[in-house]
């Protein structure tokens, strides 16, 4: 195939009759790059599908800004997607608890917009960390030739060329974002330099963590090619969320219930769990099979671990570790926030937003929404990404900070379709665990593909059999209907 | 006494819209209507057990006035984004309202008077569409109040007379709209429910008073307040059940909501006190008058539905709302002795603070412009007729309605009434 190696002369064209005009002309009607990962790219359900990509934030700003579709365009993925994206198959209710079973659709998508010609104006890179923008390349000929490679997809169908073509310049994604030189350019990244702590429920500098030193050299560089490459963009910049708010890690409970009715806390390699602890959705198909619960014979609940042959996921994250999450996140946003000043970018306060729907929820149209997993309407079946409607939301959010830092009077998205819009659904019963282990490690493919969940498959005996105990399934916590 | 039984009829038959500022009704009798409802210091017929019922104690003899107004309210919002978003419209459904009132007078002794009056002080109707996009706020609400108010008038020597009344509110109140929930299938909003509160029959007392004062040289002062009326409502709650086609949803929705019961819903609402001030002058052939009507909605701060039985289902609107003003004028003219007409004018503020205006209540301030005709068809028999065309200001939410639910409500309402008295 052929790819981009003629300059999309048109788009230049606009560029330059755009100028570096006022910042209300150069963030509305010109030339839009989003910087990202996987919150850009639209990414959802565990995968990337036009379904979501239609409704990724960096989409939805330039429906709002203006910007013609001929010049905004997405790495776009057909249909279930790569990975493909999981769905709800059931929701079996017994006891008066509620146990859904999430797994991938069958099938899988591929890139439907690869030949475009000109720069992707969404470089959201799922698993992207801020180092890989600077560095990481892709090649899409590999997915043409049948080469699958866990570690670098995301890269190959959004890089798509490692060099630029015709020449020998490497082509990450920072330098795709300025080789034409945008006029308004957002970035939100840093999800993933504390995010694998959260998906593994290990919090380990350099593993899962990124020191902040390295990321403060990282941003700083990050912020500075863009600076250096458009000097007159205008840019606005997205902070780090709280990871440990997220469905994915706040909705398993670390009890289960006995026969009485009575809390009976699981078991963690490390020993008991307290309430003080998170079980992460992973955790869920695990305590389905035994794992932790007391006198049920099988192994407690892996920690997740550092060891000699490397990164082992847990799914539990112990006080400790969330504290360590949260520390290192305020760090990297007061990074954020002093690198932001340096180069004049404004900042959208993803981490005080999202705080605030964590606190008090999201008002529409009389409804309150809520990060609930399932019921609350902004997450998506992974418990880590948003789903469209949330996108939309916190597109409308990035809105209202463009709006008040640029003098723009940009339109929020309406809500209405993504909160009241029709979708068929089918439901399919299916025997599964609540969160299947596949979708967890589809999961990891992309957030932590360092990650070993092997493991998973092979529990170590029980060292002493205790008699089997009759134990419910973890309910969900399904909050009611908001009257 | 038949022919009053038939005018209790009309009365028990009739519900109330908003047609004052908030969920206040001021048209309370055709010719004051007519008016502009500046009716304080003149307040020479029976209406003024509503207007001023210390004119009760200048009237001669014993008096029926009963009347009814036909109300025709359009109103349409038209949404701002995010939500509803823009192009979005919606209309209330047409519906025609016909509040009523009815008064008795007559006299105890040559300085003292009393009236007695059912009329409906308060009120409120809005119906939307079913499936409209503003449904999880309100799909209807029909607010009804009537006052049962008694008076007792006295005069001090010939030009001034005060009066004391008592005030019983029957109140019902129905209201209701969808229950969402986000389906974890299609992971949108969908309706699971409706729900219906009503409470009727709902009582509370207050109290009035009054001064009408004769200055002389054809002016006269007149002076009412009507205080605040607190509520305790109880009523009940019914949940209905939508099926939304899965089958494992619908048993989890079934699970959550009390759809084989009524549970118990209790509220409080302040109805607000009204001080109302009018200045008067008129000789035999012609009147005018202006008043200056206060009300104080600063009282009706919070909406509370709390089910005691059920409070994830409680909610608190606050409504803070503003005290605010109404300024009236009206001017009338003799054509001879049987015939009358009336012109008034009246501004309306809305005590409504932004955040607060929605589909329950889309309110604005709004002009009037009244024109009307008294009419004495016999010796004891007199007709009034009044007509009002209410010109909402359009009211827009500004992005900031508490139910995040914003756009711009566009309202208009014709008013056409008549009263009829008999003197025995």
């Amino acid at each position: 195939m052929r790819i981009a190696r003629t300059t999309p002369w048109v788009a230049l064209a606009l560029l330059l009759a755009v100028g570096s005009g006022p910042a209300v002309a150069q963030v509305q009607s010109g030339y839009y790059v989003a910087l990202g990962d996987s919150l850009t790219a639209g990414y959802a359900s565990g995968g990337l599908a036009q379904s979501y990509q239609a409704h990724s934030y960096p989409a939805i700003l330039a429906r709002q800004l203006g910007v013609p579709p001929t010049i905004f365009q997405q790495p776009l993925v057909s249909d279930p997607g790569i990975p493909a994206v999981q769905e709800l198959k059931s929701l079996a209710v017994s006891g008066g608890m509620i146990v859904p079973t999430i797994a991938p659709k069958s099938g899988s998508g591929q890139p439907i917009n690869a030949t475009y010609s000109g720069m992707y104006g969404n470089l959201g890179i799922p698993g992207a960390k801020t180092g890989d923008l600077l560095t990481k390349t892709g090649d899409i000929t590999k997915l043409q030739r049948g080469i699958i490679d866990p570690n670098t997809i995301m890269y190959d169908i959004v890089l798509r060329f490692p060099v630029f073509p015709g020449t020998t310049t490497p082509a990450p994604a920072v330098a795709q974002a300025v080789a034409l030189p945008g006029t308004f350019y957002t970035v939100w990244i840093g999800n993933n330099d504390v995010l694998g702590a959260a998906l593994t429920g290990v919090a380990v500098d350099d593993i899962t963590l990124t020191r902040k030193e390295v990321f403060q050299a990282q941003y700083t560089a990050l912020l500075g090619v863009l600076k250096q490459g458009a000097p007159s963009a205008r840019m606005m910049v997205a902070n780090i969320p709280d990871v440990a708010s997220i469905p994915f890690v706040t909705t398993v409970k670390p009890y289960v219930f006995g026969p009485q009715g009575q809390k009976v806390y699981l078991l963690g390699e490390n020993g008991p769990l307290t309430d003080a602890d998170y079980l992460t959705l992973s955790a869920s198909s695990l305590i389905a099979q035994g794992f932790g619960v007391p006198g049920s014979g099988k192994p407690p609940l892996p920690e997740g671990a550092v060891t000699a042959t490397g990164l082992q996921a847990g799914v539990i994250l112990r006080a400790a570790e969330v504290a360590a999450i949260r520390v290192r996140t305020a760090e990297l946003n007061s990074i954020i926030a002093a690198v932001a000043a340096q180069v004049g970018a404004k900042v959208f306060d993803a981490n005080a937003f999202f705080a605030g729907v964590v606190r008090n929820g999201y008002q529409v149209g009389g409804v309150r929404l809520t990060p609930e997993f399932l019921t609350g309407g902004l997450f998506s079946y992974d418990g880590v990404h948003p789903q469209s409607l949330g996108y939309a939301i916190v597109a409308n959010e990035m809105i209202k900070t463009i709006n008040r830092e640029f003098g723009t009077k940009v339109p929020e998205v309406d809500l209405r379709p993504y909160l009241l819009g029709a979708q068929a659904a089918t439901t399919v019963q299916a025997a599964g665990a609540l969160f299947s282990l596949e979708a967890y490690r589809s999961l990891l493919q992309i957030f932590a593909p360092q990650a070993d969940t092997s493991y998973f498959n092979q529990p170590r005996p029980a060292a002493r059999p205790a008699p089997a105990r009759r134990v419910e399934r973890q309910p969900l916590p399904v909050p009611a209907p908001r009257p | 006494m038949r022919r009053f039984l038939i005018l209790a009829g009309v009365v028990a038959l009739a519900p109330a819209l908003a047609w004052g500022a908030g969920f206040s009704l001021y048209e309370h009798g055709a010719r004051a209507v007519a008016l502009g409802g500046a009716f304080a210091a003149t307040a020479d017929n029976p209406t003024a057990v509503y207007y001023n019922p210390a004119g009760l104690a200048f009237l001669e003899g014993t008096s029926v006035t009963a009347g009814v107004y036909g109300i025709s309210f359009d109103s349409k919002v038209y949404g701002d984004s995010p939500y509803p978003g823009r192009g979005y419209m919606a209309e209330m459904d047409s519906r025609i309202f016909y509040p009523s009132h009815i008064y008795a007078t007559g006299k105890l002794r040559e300085r003292a008077g009393w009236g007695l009056g059912v009329y409906a002080p308060f009120g409120l109707g809005t119906t939307w569409p079913d499936n409209w996009a503003g449904r999880y706020v309100s799909r209807r609400i029909d607010l009804e109040v009537y006052n049962i108010n008694p008076n007792f008038a006295y005069r001090l020597g010939n030009n001034l007379a005060v009066a004391v009344g008592a005030n019983l509110f029957l109140v019902d109140l129905d209201m209701w709209r969808a229950i969402g929930a986000i389906n974890p299938y299609t992971q949108v909003m969908t309706d699971v429910a409706s729900l219906n509160i009503a409470a009727s029959n709902e009582q509370a007392w207050g109290w009035n008073a009054a001064l009408l004062w004769k200055l002389g040289g054809g002016f006269s002062l007149g002076v009412s307040y009507r205080s605040r009326v607190e509520l305790d409502a109880e009523g009940q709650a019914k949940f209905t059940q939508i099926r939304t086609g899965q089958q494992d949803f619908d048993s989890i929705v079934a699970g959550m909501l009390p759809f084989n019961s009524t549970p118990k819903v209790t509220s409080e609402i302040t109805f607000p006190a009204e001080s109302r001030v009018g200045l008067a002058w008129r000789d035999e052939r012609m009147g005018v008058e202006f008043n200056w009507v206060r009300i104080g909605w600063s009282s009706f701060d919070t909406f509370p539905m709390v089910f005691p039985d059920y409070p994830q289902f409680s909610q608190v609107r606050p409504e803070n709302y503003d005290d605010s003003s109404s300024y009236r004028l009206g001017f009338e003219m003799k054509a001879n002795d049987k015939l009358a007409f009336q012109l008034g004018a009246l501004y309306d503020e809305t005590p409504v603070p932004v955040e607060m205006v929605s589909p329950l209540l889309p309110d604005a301030s709004r002009r009037g412009v009244s024109v009307g005709a008294s009419y004495q068809l016999a010796d004891s028999l007199r007709l009034d007729v009044g007509f009002l065309h209410l010109m909402f200001l359009d009211r827009s939410t500004k992005g900031k309605s508490w139910d995040q639910f914003n756009g711009t409500y566009k309202s208009r309402a014709e008013l056409l009434g008549f009263s009829l008295s008999y003197t025995f």
